[in-house]
């Protein structure tokens, strides 16, 4: 019975310090979760500010031509922010009088023709929107939409 | 059973105090990109606005060239704003891109110093070898900023004439 004492209050011990390691292993694990997506929310939302396109095709003149069943449109975009972006069919979507064009519709070059992934500011690219018709004699509009959802529109005349 | 709850209480403190240096350096840091990502921003829309009003398009001059069939052109782009930096402009000559740093690849470039374009000065830019017809052509011209500047002319059989003012606009969000 002499010995109960110490014992009970080193049983009592390890499990205060047991509890209060579970406790504060799980404060930091929250925490660093919530770190993350603090910094995860401010990095989309600046890169989100610092990208910046435009079409700049004449819309009264948009490039065509015609191959075999498909109707290819060229549009020209321009990188006019501070920071590169994905610039490839699984990164950009594009809608010709608000329907989606298929990735595989869409080819991505620079103004050369060379196949390119991403558009580095003030570059110019080009998308080949090729279609299984040709687009009606009159008023269109093409929206582009990037990865993190920036886009820009162009109401063009055919 | 003191020292078990100072110590769990400490424990808890400490831990505490590290979580509150963790959220604290998370927020920082987000907080700084994208304020700097707003200035940039700011900046650029700024930038535009003083594209809007202080850059303006003129037909310069015009030859003609009977014997060979065809004109050229200068217009006279006049800067009454911020310096612009011409290696970021791009055009767009009837519907096609054309590079414009060279007159002698694709008939379109500048004839004068392809860098800086200084507040006051005009940057005169050649458009060459145009078929000698009545046809209408346009010539786009967007700025490192994404504004533009659309010229429309044609040859009326004596002479060049633009056929209105020059259009000009900015890229804008759609919704």
């Amino acid at each position: 019975m002499g010995a109960g004492g110490p014992a009970s209050e080193l049983i009592m011990f390890i499990v205060a310090v047991i509890v209060a390691g579970t406790v504060a292993g799980a404060l930091t694990y929250v925490t660093n979760d919530i770190a993350h997506g603090i910094n995860d929310k401010g990095s989309l939302l600046a890169d989100k500010l610092r990208t910046d396109f435009a079409i700049i095709n004449d819309p009264l003149n948009i490039p065509n031509s015609t191959s075999t069943n498909q109707y290819n449109y060229t549009f020209y975009i321009k990188n006019t922010g501070k920071t590169q972006f994905p610039f490839n069919p699984n990164a950009v979507q594009v809608f010709i009088d608000g329907d989606i064009v298929p990735p595989s519709n869409l080819t991505f070059t620079d103004i050369n023709n060379n196949t390119i992934t991403y558009l580095n500011p003030y570059e110019v690219g080009k998308i080949v929107v090729s279609l299984s018709g040709p687009l009606t004699k009159g008023s269109h509009r093409i929206v582009v939409v990037l990865e993190n959802g920036e886009r820009r529109s162009l109401i063009f005349k055919i | 059973m003191g020292f078990s709850v100072s110590a769990s209480a400490a424990i808890i403190f400490i831990s505490f105090l590290i979580a509150a240096a963790t959220l604290y350096t998370a927020w920082d840091n987000s907080y700084n990109n994208v304020q700097a990502a707003q200035e940039d921003w700011y900046s650029r829309r700024i930038s535009q606005l003083n594209t809007l009003v202080s850059l303006n398009a003129s037909l310069g001059s015009a030859t003609i060239d009977n014997a060979n069939g065809y004109y050229n052109v200068t217009f006279h782009i006049q800067n009454s704003g911020a310096t612009q930096y011409l290696p970021y402009w791009s055009v767009v000559y009837d519907g096609e891109y054309r590079t414009i740093y060279n007159v002698s690849d694709d008939n379109i470039g500048f004839i004068s110093d392809y860098t800086y374009l200084f507040p006051s000065q005009v940057a005169y830019l050649n458009v060459t070898r145009i078929p000698l017809n009545t046809e209408e052509h346009s010539l786009v011209i967007t700025f490192g900023n994404g504004c533009w500047l659309r010229l429309i002319w044609h040859y009326n059989g004596t002479d060049v004439l633009l056929d209105a003012t020059p259009q000009r606009g900015c890229p804008t969000e759609v919704s």
